[in-house]
């Protein structure tokens, strides 16, 4: 880690491969395997700016994650509106009641949560991998995506009801 | 509760809510075969997601040659006004940051050539690369900044030589294109671009500052960094 901050390539480059599973397979979740490499790689980068600013307070592995995040979400900033990152308000993923079971069929039996997840809209799928996956409190992921604790938790809510969706549309052509 | 508590369904999963709210839900569930199966689904999504955290991705492609090429610029140094462990700051391209630069960031940015020199500067590996004669390393200007007094003198870059070796490695990977796998020809492709976008802002930004030291020693470590990345891709080519 010193050789790394003290400019040493080679030493970044080991702390490179033996953190960048976790952080690509992050990037992958958050904003799908197109983008993926090229936002590892931003990363990576930037870590490397940074470097000697980290001060050990948490872990490494847990700076980079929380870096990673950031550099997601400053891509997300750039794209599109507002409209085309969340599901939208009165979607009817919330009206289908009487559904198929997933508990009981075994989800993954049933589809690839990673494609399924790959559907949703950019900021609803940042809400979900945050908060499900990553163990984020709507109240972290409202002040990194700007929006409020309320938005938080109804795209949530609404993009476990699509992945529901999804996965009741999967069983049903199957 | 007459209708469909759907909405309040997750906050219930999350323990979200207030005990009223928690306990007309318990009375709904209790009564409604449906929503106790979309709870069920919603318990089903989240575990899913849970078991997802634990799963790590490789990559076919090696993304560390494109990382180790744009190694080069400014790094932020710790000092008692900077911000902790602070992971985002808005980009700012490393050339307009270029005056803001101080002696222990030269120093550093020193350190940091050299280990590029070392570390990049070309393959390790004893295997002959095709008829490609290496030109004479183009970075040594690094060394006017170990003196802590930066010359702003222009380099000279060894114009015709490195474009020759360019023109030459270019031309090997287009003969061995088809060899290589696509995934590696998307990577080098896209790493490439990037090398040539900093080496044309390098460029741009001397063309006003024509004598800035720093910017001299980026343009010569980025064109060295070409030069590397075909090399490298070169033997790769020769490797198969």
């Amino acid at each position: 880690m010193a050789r790394a901050v003290a400019g040493d390539t080679a030493a970044f480059e080991r702390l490179y491969r033996a953190h960048v599973p976790r952080i690509l397979a992050l990037t992958r979740r958050m904003a799908g395997a197109d983008r993926a490499d090229e936002l590892t790689q931003d990363v990576f980068v930037r870590a490397w700016q940074k470097l000697a600013l980290f001060r050990g307070e948490s872990s490494l592995a847990t700076w980079l994650h929380r870096m990673a995040v950031n550099v997601v979400i400053e891509q997300f900033r750039t794209l599109g509106t507002a409209r085309e990152r969340f599901l939208p308000e009165g979607d009817d993923v919330l009206t289908r009641v009487a559904a198929p079971t997933v508990a009981e069929r075994g989800w993954h039996a049933a589809m690839d949560l990673d494609v399924a997840v790959n559907r949703l809209p950019p900021g609803a799928r940042a809400v979900f991998v945050l908060h499900d996956v990553e163990g984020y409190k709507h109240e972290e992921i409202g002040t990194l995506l700007g929006v409020s604790v309320g938005t938080s938790k109804s795209q949530l809510h609404r993009a476990r009801m699509s992945l529901r969706g999804h996965l009741t549309a999967t069983e049903a052509a199957s | 509760m007459s209708t469909h508590p759907l909405d309040a369904l997750s906050g219930y999963l999350d323990d979200d809510l207030d005990v009223p709210a928690r306990a007309a839900i318990d009375v709904h569930l209790a009564a409604c075969e449906p929503c106790r199966a979309v709870l069920a689904d919603l318990t089903a999504v989240r575990n899913a997601a849970t078991a997802w955290r634990d799963v790590e991705t490789t990559t076919p492609a090696d993304l560390w040659p494109g990382i180790a090429a744009r190694l080069a610029g400014p790094r932020e140094v710790a000092s008692a006004a900077a911000p902790r462990e602070a992971a985002s700051a808005p980009r700012v391209a490393w050339y307009q940051r270029r005056w803001s630069v101080g002696l222990p960031e030269l120093a550093l940015a020193a350190t940091v050539l050299a280990a590029v020199g070392g570390t990049l500067l070309w393959p390790r590996a004893t295997t002959p690369v095709p008829a490609v004669e290496a030109p004479a390393p183009i970075i040594a200007e690094a060394d006017a900044f170990d003196s802590g007094e930066a010359q702003a003198t222009p380099v000279n870059f060894a114009d015709a030589q490195y474009d020759a070796a360019v023109v030459d490695l270019e031309r090997v990977l287009r003969e061995q294109r088809d060899g290589l796998d696509p995934r590696t020809v998307v990577v080098l492709e896209r790493n490439l671009r990037i090398i040539d976008d900093a080496i044309r802002e390098a460029r741009e930004a001397l063309a006003t500052d024509p004598a800035n030291a720093l910017l001299n020693a980026h343009l010569a470590g980025a064109r060295q960094r070409k030069l590397d990345l075909l090399r490298r891709a070169a033997l790769i080519t020769e490797g198969d």
